[in-house]
């Protein structure tokens, strides 16, 4: 999808055009719910963001600066809404051990090599599970999903200073876990 | 990242090659359409935009009001001939005028006072002298 037909069906979605607005859905689902599975670890947490955000997406298109990257605005608004579910969920992994299936994993040579939802959740757990809300974010964005340092910083409203100091600490904390491995 | 070792790096990789997928788009897709049929999209608040705009205008106008009254007041007092035709003109340069009367009568009346309470004087001192 290129930046005029993004723009053409961002103005029709705002003229409350219902299959423009599909269209945008059904482009950016698949990197919604590949953050918000990343942060929730959780299948249905992550779809219920997925939808959450596309709601909030919906609701607040006038509100787009169309000087911005559209997809760095939904992942601002995914991000702060994993970051509340993460900052009052109840769920502590507390200290989880890499398994047996984290260390196959690692010992397979195939990089390209799909895993299924709950072996990447248990691995994602067992790397994140202990790291601050923030801390995760920034890793997530960062690590996981390839962003620039300034889209980091667009999407979290940090300083430059703060994202690098939690990108650092979440590094220093996934690498202190993996030093008995 | 380079400074990770190589174990971390490695896993990092994998993570991030192993994108989560999700099994039913379709389905997500309507929850979403059918959530937002009922949710009209927010239209930004243009009473507010017009508002801030009238108040703006509002307050230059009266600023500009307010300066060119304060530098019309100093001509006024400085050259009072240029104080007819224009109304508030007038009312001031009579105001100043009748100022300036009372200040003058004033002016007269302690005169006459002063007088008289000398003649006052010079009589009590004539009838001490004729004594």
């Amino acid at each position: 999808m290129n930046q005029s037909n993004l723009y053409d069906l961002i103005e029709a979605s705002k003229r409350q055009d219902g299959n423009a607005f599909r269209t945008i859905v059904e482009h950016y689902q698949s990197m919604v719910y590949s953050l918000a599975f990343r942060l929730l670890c959780n299948e249905e947490d992550a779809k219920d963001a997925v939808q959450e955000t596309f709601v909030r997406v919906w609701m607040n298109l006038s509100r787009y600066d169309a000087g911005k990257k559209f997809s760095t605005w939904v992942y601002a608004i995914a991000t702060h809404l994993c970051y509340d579910k993460l900052k009052f969920s109840k769920q502590h992994y507390g200290e989880i051990s890499i398994d047996e299936t984290v260390k196959g994993i690692l010992s397979s040579e195939n990089v390209e090599q799909q895993l299924i939802n709950s072996e990447l959740i248990s691995l994602i757990v067992a790397l994140t599970g202990t790291l601050t809300p923030k801390q995760k974010i920034v890793f997530t964005l960062r690590d996981l999903e390839e962003l620039d340092m300034e889209e980091v910083i667009q999407i979290t409203g940090m300083s430059a200073q703060k994202v690098k100091s939690n990108l650092y600490l979440a590094r220093q904390a996934i690498r202190s876990k993996l030093n008995n491995y | 990242m380079n400074t990770l070792p190589n174990t971390v790096e490695k896993l990092i990789e994998k993570l991030r090659d192993a994108k989560p997928v999700l099994n039913d788009p379709e389905n997500v897709t309507g929850r979403i359409m059918q959530q937002i049929e009922h949710t009209p999209v927010q239209l930004k608040p243009r009473y507010l935009i017009w508002f801030r705009i009238a108040s703006s205008s509002a307050a230059v106008f009266f600023l500009g009001l307010l300066l060119l009254q304060q530098t019309t007041d100093t001509t006024v007092a400085s050259v009072p001939n240029q104080t007819f035709g224009i109304e508030r003109q007038v009312t001031m340069d009579s105001i100043s005028q009748r100022h300036r009367y009372c200040e003058s009568s004033n002016m007269i009346k302690s005169y006459f006072c002063y007088l008289q309470e000398h003649s006052i004087k010079n009589n009590q001192l004539k009838a001490l002298k004729q004594l």
